[in-house]
């Protein structure tokens, strides 16, 4: 009997390669083709002087001048000193403020479900929508932020319009929009706490500041640092909400990575210029996310 | 100790009325200025009585092409939505039952793509797509939301696959079925929530894409959110028509929020955290 289930489990083995490739090779093919393909593409196209603005242009092979062209850039440094205050700001706020917003929401409150369900509408409505509501929401004539101000007798200011305030003014939108997904993953980690180990730590009288400090943060790490993760990766390549509400300005003072590269391709057709700046772009986000993930795995183990 | 609790208690009701009003601001306000006449819309202080008018949505339904950008984003949404788990349930699906080599390289190249900068897909594919023909066609805005949404299934289903214990299509196939049927008959339906989670955010990141559509459509197959930027630029500032089209964008998605909240919940929380 049992070597008769035994034949059937190594059958069972056999045939599975034959799944596995059927169930993996469409996605693959799928990957390979928008993923690997567009960026051979992107790599070529770096390597050649194309405007195409200039007939020609595309023909002349300049091997990796556009790459010691970008990197001796100010305009690209700027960007990328832009992309990554943007995101280092961001996603402290971010963190800080969902995680405020997951024990508020964990205690509870009447209502809480239905203020639930508007935080969470943040992250889920177009970005591109959020931008242009706070956008109107900015306007230093008749939006909502100047006229509050206003009344507790702040003159206005015009937020998006002035390049000492625009990009604190951009994190804030980043930050209310985002903020929920720390919020729901932090949430939920703390649903899946034992309620034991709070019970022992009062017995031992701790304070509610040791108690979080000492016993919820640390059972928290591997929900803080897989938000921590994602926001990262988002915030970087933030296009939409910057687009929608400042489109890089004034001047360059909001111009991230994303919208120096969509200006440079798509308002003056430096094509290969853009490509190069994209391939620097991935390196760049490739290097702090694999740092994060080592982080993560060293600490988690399992997943990803 | 009681009234420093219950001060405590009332301290917390107040930040979560503050949460909620910060919440609904920028909401409420997009949805009334669309309904807003010019003159209602741009007063200080903002008004909050106001006389409804269609007049926004009328104007850019019919002059401004809303109705065509909206079957546009309908389209494109189902279409690639169900073209990325009809790809990505199976890939989900061994990376979760089967072993081999590379396997975490596999599942992290399938994350990548949320981590690359759009432009390194967008630049190539738009050169590619005017040299053959496919620019501003739904077809192609259907391939790049596939490539977006199926990162998301498999990275959905994977952790769904995950939880239902391998002995299940073990038993079913020793019984006789084949992998496919297991998968087919027994596996499908248990992760059921799954789908339906996966199928909704597959919805949702579809019908938000704002960067593909607007650097690969000019007119045909622009989307609700690509015609924003019309908005914003060619007829100068029309925030009234802009609300409009921003509310229809908005609508399904608050349905989603307020019906089905807990499959997105659980989706990014399964999908992320194990509970």
């Amino acid at each position: 009997m049992s070597t008769v289930a035994t034949t059937k489990k190594k059958k069972i083995l056999v045939k599975d390669r034959h799944y596995r490739v059927m169930f993996l090779a469409p996605a693959i093919a799928a990957l390979v083709l928008f993923t690997i393909y567009p960026l051979l593409y992107s790599i070529k196209i770096s390597l050649f002087k194309w405007n195409m603005t200039v007939p020609g242009s595309g023909d002349q092979f300049i091997g990796l001048g556009n790459y010691i062209n970008v990197l001796q850039d100010a305009e690209f440094w700027h960007a990328l000193w832009i992309t990554v205050s943007f995101t280092f700001f961001s996603v402290i706020f971010c963190m800080i403020v969902g995680v405020a917003l997951a024990f508020l929401m964990f205690q509870n409150l009447k209502g809480a479900n239905i203020v639930r369900t508007f935080v969470i509408a943040a992250m889920v409505i177009a970005p591109i929508i959020v931008g242009t509501a706070w956008r109107l929401m900015y306007n230093p004539g008749w939006g909502l932020i100047n006229y509050f101000l206003s009344v507790i007798g702040i003159s206005g200011n015009p937020f998006l319009a002035q390049s000492s305030t625009v990009l604190p003014a951009l994190i804030v939108v980043d930050v209310w929009q985002w903020s929920p997904l720390v919020m729901i993953i932090v949430l939920a980690a703390l649903q899946g706490l034992s309620p034991e180990v709070y019970e022992s730590a009062e017995i031992d009288g701790a304070s509610w500041w040791q108690t979080f400090f000492h016993i919820t943060l640390p059972l928290l790490k591997p929900a803080l640092l897989l938000a921590l993760l994602i926001r990262t990766m988002d915030a970087f390549r933030t296009f939409d909400t910057i687009y929608a509400m400042t489109g890089g300005g004034p001047g360059r003072s909001s111009e991230n990575l994303n919208i120096l590269m969509y200006n440079t391709g798509f308002e003056f057709f430096k094509v290969s210029k853009t490509a190069s700046m994209a391939v620097i772009s991935l390196i760049v986000i490739t290097a702090i996310c694999t740092f994060l993930v080592k982080l993560f795995q060293k600490n988690e183990g399992t997943v990803l | 100790m009681r009234n420093k609790k219950k001060l405590i208690r009332i301290l917390l009701y107040l930040v979560l009325g503050i949460v909620f009003l910060v919440y609904i601001t920028p909401i409420w306000y997009i949805v009334s200025t669309s309904f807003k006449l010019e003159r209602d819309a741009y007063t200080i202080p903002p008004k909050i009585f106001f006389i409804p008018t269609l007049i926004n949505y009328i104007d850019a339904f019919s002059g401004r092409g809303m109705g065509q950008n909206f079957i546009n984003s309908l389209i494109v949404s189902v279409v690639s939505s169900l073209a990325s788990l009809l790809l990505g349930t199976p890939a989900a699906y061994a990376l979760s039952r089967f072993k081999f080599k590379h396997k975490e390289n596999l599942f992290f190249w399938f994350l990548s793509t949320r981590m690359a900068p759009p432009m390194l897909a967008g630049l190539p594919v738009y050169i590619i797509s005017k040299n053959i023909g496919l620019y501003d066609s739904r077809t192609l805005l259907v391939i790049m939301n596939v490539l977006i949404n199926l990162s998301w299934v498999v990275w959905m289903m994977r952790s769904f696959f995950d939880d239902i214990p391998a002995e299940i299509d073990e038993a079913c196939m020793v019984d006789g079925c084949s992998r496919f049927s297991a998968l087919i008959r027994v596996i499908l339906p248990l992760s059921a929530p799954g789908l339906v989670a996966s199928t909704i955010f597959c919805l949702i990141l579809s019908w938000n894409e704002y960067f593909f559509a607007m650097i690969l459509t000019s007119f045909n197959a622009q989307t609700l959110p690509a015609s924003i930027s019309s908005y914003l630029t060619i007829y100068g500032l029309l925030w009234g028509q802009m609300a409009a089209a921003g509310t229809v964008i908005a609508i399904p998605i608050m349905v989603f929020v307020f019906f089905a909240q807990k499959h997105i919940i659980r989706g990014l929380t399964m999908g992320a955290v194990k509970s």
